[in-house]
């Protein structure tokens, strides 16, 4: 797959929003429910403002030259799966110059201590509904049910 | 002070559950800290109060609260937030639709108050979506919308309704639930004129789709209506609602206008009766001229009887033959202008007659007496 130069969230068919270290979004056309946590919510944030996906490579292995591969693989594999769900699309419109001082020390930091970022997805958005959020859900809570664990 | 449990107030573990979802610092830790010990997470949650916990995650999550429930209760402020933005984008396609035919729409409860006041998707869950429209299309709307697949439940009362009530309601193939209004309250709505609501508007975008809603003050007044109605469940997020729009940043509520509303939809009971719940519980910033005003209104016989039966009964199945023939009563004069006794009860022999589809009178006077006929019959059988 093709990875554009700048990328931008394919609104209006998903919504997104970051909430405690987790960025939760929601596919109004497919019904599909994903959530990225750790340096996948900074990451998602950081093009979200900039669409700028090639930076993110250029802070995190700037800032962990240790693990350069392995963290450019991973933001690759990661950015290359937001596009094949269409939760980013091309754009345009070339890189926004806005400044990021708190998503650019978020990445730093998470490069420091790096863990792969995953695309968790939850594909049956009729039957979470149904869910009971207090008694059918994991520790983690809805959409973890106690039965079925998410497609990464 | 906390009202019992039939009343549209919250009982006590309600109000401190409620208190932990709309205060900050201290009183929210003690609020939160006693509503744990009163209740059972896992098996005392009823409904009312499991709609509070998106707003409880957000209002603990944001002020730094720690627990081994918040898990659980992101959990559900993540399921709120996408019940919500499908229900938003669905009702954008209804609004998109109706424009589209040249009717203008305002959308009301939930989905306004979610733009306007929470300005967050997650907090207020709702299971429906409220439109109004003009009076004057309502017919036409009903069309448009039966056309486009959506089912209009309790058909045989649409003549009914369109003279009497004030919405209908439509499911569409996944039972997702629309409330067509025509008028926006029920309360004395013969005395609303066709710009009441609508000339103080604000446009408002849902999902992309350009619409209008109520003004805070509009807002604030129709939470309070809308919301003092004994239910079985009690309908308590009317606190939340009217809390937050008392609080939010860029609320400043004409009380001249309220006043007005107050007055010409005969609410003042409910109106003082609110604002004191307010005030005593969540200490709400009230003015004091407002209620120095509302104090001075004379309520007549009509406003008196539909208040005690919004509090004694309300949204409840009505038991009895005598709380059938009540609820009948309330819900005419509930409507009706509140004065002038005389005409209204001419108007109540109108309205029964086409209640009853406009059979004879004295078929309605024997339908009437044959229920409490059976009902007698059936408290002379005693069991064995």
């Amino acid at each position: 797959m093709e990875l554009f130069e700048t990328l931008k969230v394919n609104v209006p068919n998903v919504v997104h929003e970051t909430i405690d270290g987790e960025t939760i979004l929601l596919d109004l056309k497919s019904g599909n429910y994903f959530s990225l946590d750790g340096a996948g919510a900074v990451i998602w944030e950081f093009i979200d403002k900039t669409g700028n996906w090639g930076e993110v490579i250029n802070i995190m292995t700037t800032a962990n030259q240790k693990q350069k591969n392995n963290i450019s693989n991973a933001i690759e594999n990661f950015v290359k799966k937001l596009v094949e769900e269409q939760l980013l699309v091309k754009t345009d419109v070339g890189v926004k110059s806005v400044e990021t001082p708190d998503l650019t020390k978020q990445l730093v930091d998470a490069a420091g201590d790096f863990k792969i970022p995953l695309v968790n997805k939850y594909s049956d958005m009729q039957d979470l509904l149904l869910l009971d959020p207090i008694h059918d859900v994991d520790e983690k809570g809805w959409p973890e049910s106690k039965d079925n664990q998410p497609e990464s | 002070m906390s009202k019992n449990s039939n009343s549209p107030f919250p009982n006590k573990s309600q109000e401190l559950l409620l208190q932990a979802a709309l205060l900050k610092g201290e009183p929210m830790k003690k609020a939160w800290n006693e509503w744990k010990l009163a209740v059972d997470f896992e098996k005392d949650i009823a409904y009312a109060s499991f709609r509070m916990l998106p707003l409880l995650y957000n209002n603990l999550h944001t002020q730094g609260v720690k627990d081994a429930l918040m898990p659980r209760l992101k959990g559900m402020y993540r399921k709120s937030w996408s019940n919500n933005h499908l229900l938003f984008h669905k009702t954008a396609k209804v609004l998109k639709l109706l424009h589209s035919n040249e009717i203008p729409t305002i959308v009301m409860k939930g989905i306004a108050l979610t733009i306007e006041v929470y300005k967050n998707y997650s907090v207020r869950p709702m299971a429906d979506m409220d439109i109004l429209v003009p009076l004057a299309q309502s017919g036409k709307t009903i069309d448009i919308l039966k056309n486009e697949g959506w089912i209009l439940q309790n058909e045989q009362y649409l003549e009914f309704n369109l003279k009497y009530g004030r919405s209908a309601t439509f499911h569409d193939s996944e039972k997702t639930e629309l409330d067509l209004h025509w008028h926006p309250i029920f309360e004395a709505h013969d005395n609303i004129s066709k710009d009441d609501f609508w000339d103080s508007s604000v446009s408002l975008e849902v999902a992309g789709e350009k619409t209008r809603a109520f003004c805070l003050t509009d807002n604030f007044f129709h939470t309070i209506v809308h919301g003092l109605r004994y239910n079985p469940e009690p309908p308590i997020r009317w606190v939340a609602d009217a809390f937050t729009i008392l609080n939010s940043e860029d609320c400043i509520i004409d009380w001249n206008r309220l006043l007005r509303h107050t007055k010409k939809f005969r609410v003042s009971l409910q109106m003082k009766d609110a604002l004191n719940y307010l005030i005593e519980n969540f200490q709400a910033q009230v003015s004091r001229n407002f209620l120095e005003e509302l104090d001075k209104i004379k309520s007549t016989f009509s406003d008196r009887l539909v208040f005690h039966h919004a509090k004694k009964y309300g949204d409840d199945n009505p038991k009895t033959v005598y709380e059938k023939l009540y609820s009948v009563y309330a819900a005419y004069l509930r409507q009706s202008k509140h004065t002038g006794l005389w005409v209204q009860h001419i108007g109540f022999v109108r309205y029964m007659h086409f209640r009853t589809k406009e059979k004879p009178y004295f078929r309605i006077l024997i339908y009437y007496s044959s229920l409490l006929f059976k009902k007698t019959k059936k408290t002379k059988i005693k069991p064995d």
